[in-house]
């Protein structure tokens, strides 16, 4: 089991984002919570997303599935398998959904419905998507229960939510998502209501279906440990703009943008040292400052930051996107 | 003398099945021992469900024990009445781990601030607001937020609320139950940083519990390692992080992502080291705790006696190991 790092430039992208705008209606107009975001995801890759919470990492995830919240909506492009998917009918997308793409949530407890069973609810993807009667989605489901190693799937798919725990019902959320292998899956923080040792399971258990099924993952977290251990490409939201795109190998040997080396710094390291926290807290969406969204609690902001809000740009490296005018300076280093 | 001194301490809660069922036990603390120094850092780490929030309940005597004591300067602590209760309640306080369930929502920062103080009679009532004034200084915020409610404040700043609530009535003993956990990372090192400044300041001792091996690491000094009610290693943190005694321990450290540093030079992603360091099955029911070890379905260097004989916490090389090994 070798990892190998594919050259991205041959391959069409599987996912492509073209300046993504998501509002939230309000009485004075829409908010504009997410602007002008734009990443590409490859096949078979685990691409990162990371941010503080209210960065709109979620958003853009529910706005790929096509599930953004009736007060909010959304403009631009998402492009997956060469066709746009905010100009699709409700129909062909909810024939793309839990087929194509599929998504697992932070909270495996409020996800699955309480007065259904597990199988039941994990056959009905099959029923929908595949036309299989309920006998032979009921016998695949035990297949997809084994392939996410449920202990005695012939028991469990006979049980309700509440009777399984948390890591089990994380699994029957992953058994649900993989069980039209689709093309993408979207891990939106599959992991956070986990404990460690359960957490390392989940996610060596997405590493090997993302191997064998060629899947790609979206995986959403706030925690760069995991980034480190399990992406290959992280994009760093801050207040609804990607600041940062890079490898991970770069994130963690190279940051460039102030906020990416704030949140690498706010960690834990020798004791004794003083943390070096980022100052202050994110704004309101509708409090932004003017010009550098972050400049206001930027440690290098200079005049020329509040002016004009900055492009996302290319560094030296190709694959180094970032969204600051002093990016290419050599003076502070992580 | 230990400040805060906890011996075989048990709490166990009954679950009714039905009406004429025998309620089954949950063994949610099953004979925990430590000792809290004064201007020290204790932390209590474990996975959820293993008893670290029963025993903070229990040291802060809000439930009564099973059985066990707790000796706060070396008295027992469920002895306490009247005077001397009220006494120990402004000696030890506690930040909860969600900010934003609290604190009351429709009092305001200045009412939920100032509610102590009047209950203890520390400041004449003049006085009241300045005080308030000179404790949100304490904790970096202005007194522009003190006629404010919780909903207008962010979650860290709601913390910084909940720890001047604490500061208050100027406590011996903090109990922190995963104070971090509901914050953002830029947020957490901005709280962490600032609950060191208040022990260098006051000299408060703190029980932390967490599950974030990342900040024990860095912020504690001793650490006792919970399963299911009990604690199978007590250390000092430099030591157990050299080397973990406990099989539970170590698998516990090697769960954990791991963040490559700036001089961590031939950092690649390590995804293949996942399969080495997989811990099988999940943490029993503390209704049904497996006979002998505790952690021995689970354990990967079991051997002969380990589900039989329920190991002592023995001392090994200054440390404490419940385990057949040792």
């Amino acid at each position: 089991m070798t990892f190998i790092f594919q050259t991205m430039e041959d391959l069409v992208p599987l996912l492509k984002l073209k300046g993504l705008d998501i509002f939230f209606k309000s009485i004075r107009g829409p908010i504009k919570v997410v602007s002008s975001l734009s990443f590409e995801i490859e096949e078979a890759e685990v691409f990162g997303l990371v941010g503080e919470s209210g960065c709109g990492k979620t958003l853009t995830a529910l706005s790929i599935m096509g599930i953004l919240p009736q007060n909010a909506f959304a403009e631009g492009e998402i492009i997956f398998k060469g066709s746009n998917l905010l100009s699709l009918d409700k129909e062909s997308m909810r024939r793309l959904r839990g087929k194509e793409l599929s998504m697992i949530f932070q909270e495996p407890t409020t996800s699955l419905n309480p007065v259904l069973t597990a199988g039941y609810q994990v056959a009905e993807v099959l029923t929908t998507h595949t036309g299989l009667s309920k006998t032979e989605a009921m016998t695949n489901t035990i297949e997809l229960f084994r392939a996410v190693k449920i202990p005695s799937p012939e028991i469990r798919i006979k049980e309700y939510p509440h009777q399984l725990s948390g890591g089990m019902r994380q699994r029957v959320m992953i058994a649900m998502a993989i069980a039209c292998k689709p093309s993408l899956l979207i891990a939106d923080e599959p992991t956070t209501a986990l404990d460690v040792t359960i957490q390392a399971q989940i996610l060596e258990l997405i590493q090997r279906l993302r191997e064998d099924m060629k899947m790609a993952v979206l995986l959403i977290t706030h925690d760069l440990g995991i980034i480190a251990e399990n992406a290959q490409r992280v994009a760093i939201m801050y207040a609804g703009r990607l600041m940062e795109l890079m490898d991970v190998y770069e994130l963690f040997n190279n940051p460039r943008h102030p906020y990416t080396v704030g949140l690498l710094e706010s960690l834990p390291k020798e004791k004794g040292m003083p943390l070096k926290p980022i100052p202050g807290f994110v704004p309101e969406p509708y409090k932004l400052p003017p010009g550098c969204k972050f400049s206001d609690r930027c440690r290098f902001v200079i005049p020329e930051c509040m002016e004009k809000e900055p492009e996302l740009i290319k560094t030296q490296n190709s694959r180094h996107l970032v969204r600051c005018i002093r990016a290419e300076e050599p003076t502070w280093h992580y | 003398m230990a400040l805060l001194k906890v011996s075989s301490l048990r709490k166990y809660f009954a679950v009714k099945k039905g009406l004429m069922i025998k309620p089954l036990l949950v063994r949610a603390v099953d004979g925990v021992d430590f000792s809290l120094d004064e201007d020290r850092i204790f932390a209590l780490v474990g996975e959820s469900g293993c008893g670290k929030s029963t025993v903070a309940r229990l040291v802060l005597r809000l439930i009564p024990p099973t059985s066990g004591e707790v000796l706060f300067q070396g008295m027992n602590i469920f002895g306490f009445n009247g005077g001397a209760l009220k006494a120990f309640r402004k000696s030890v306080q506690i930040i909860f781990q969600d900010p934003f369930a609290s604190l009351n929502p429709r009092k305001s920062i200045m009412d939920t601030i100032s509610e102590p103080l009047k209950i203890h009679r520390i400041v004449e009532k003049n006085r009241l607001k300045d005080k308030v004034v000179e404790l949100l200084n304490k904790v970096g915020l202005g007194s522009d937020i003190l006629y404010r409610y919780p909903h207008e404040l962010s979650g860290g700043q709601r913390q910084r609320v909940c720890i001047a609530r604490t500061l208050v009535v100027s406590p011996k003993v903090i109990v922190a139950d995963e104070p971090l956990s509901a914050l953002d990372v830029s947020i957490q090192a901005q709280i962490l940083n600032l609950l060191q400044e208040l022990k260098r300041e006051y000299k408060i001792s703190f029980l932390f519990i967490s599950h974030d091996l990342r900040v024990v690491h860095y912020f504690s000094d001793t650490i006792g390692v919970m399963y299911l009610g009990k604690i199978v290693e007590y250390a000092k943190t430099e030591d157990l992080f050299g080397e973990p005694f406990h099989p539970y321990t170590g698998v516990l450290l090697s769960s954990a992502p791991v963040i490559p540093t700036s001089d961590t030079t031939h950092y690649a992603p390590r995804i293949t080291h996942y399969a080495s360091r997989l811990i099988q099955g999940e943490v029993p029911s503390p209704i049904d705790i497996p006979p002998g070890c505790p952690f021995h379905p689970r354990c990967p260097r079991r051997f002969e006696p380990c589900d039989k004989i329920v190991p002592e916490l023995k001392e090994v090389d200054e440390r404490f190991v419940s385990c057949h090994l040792y």
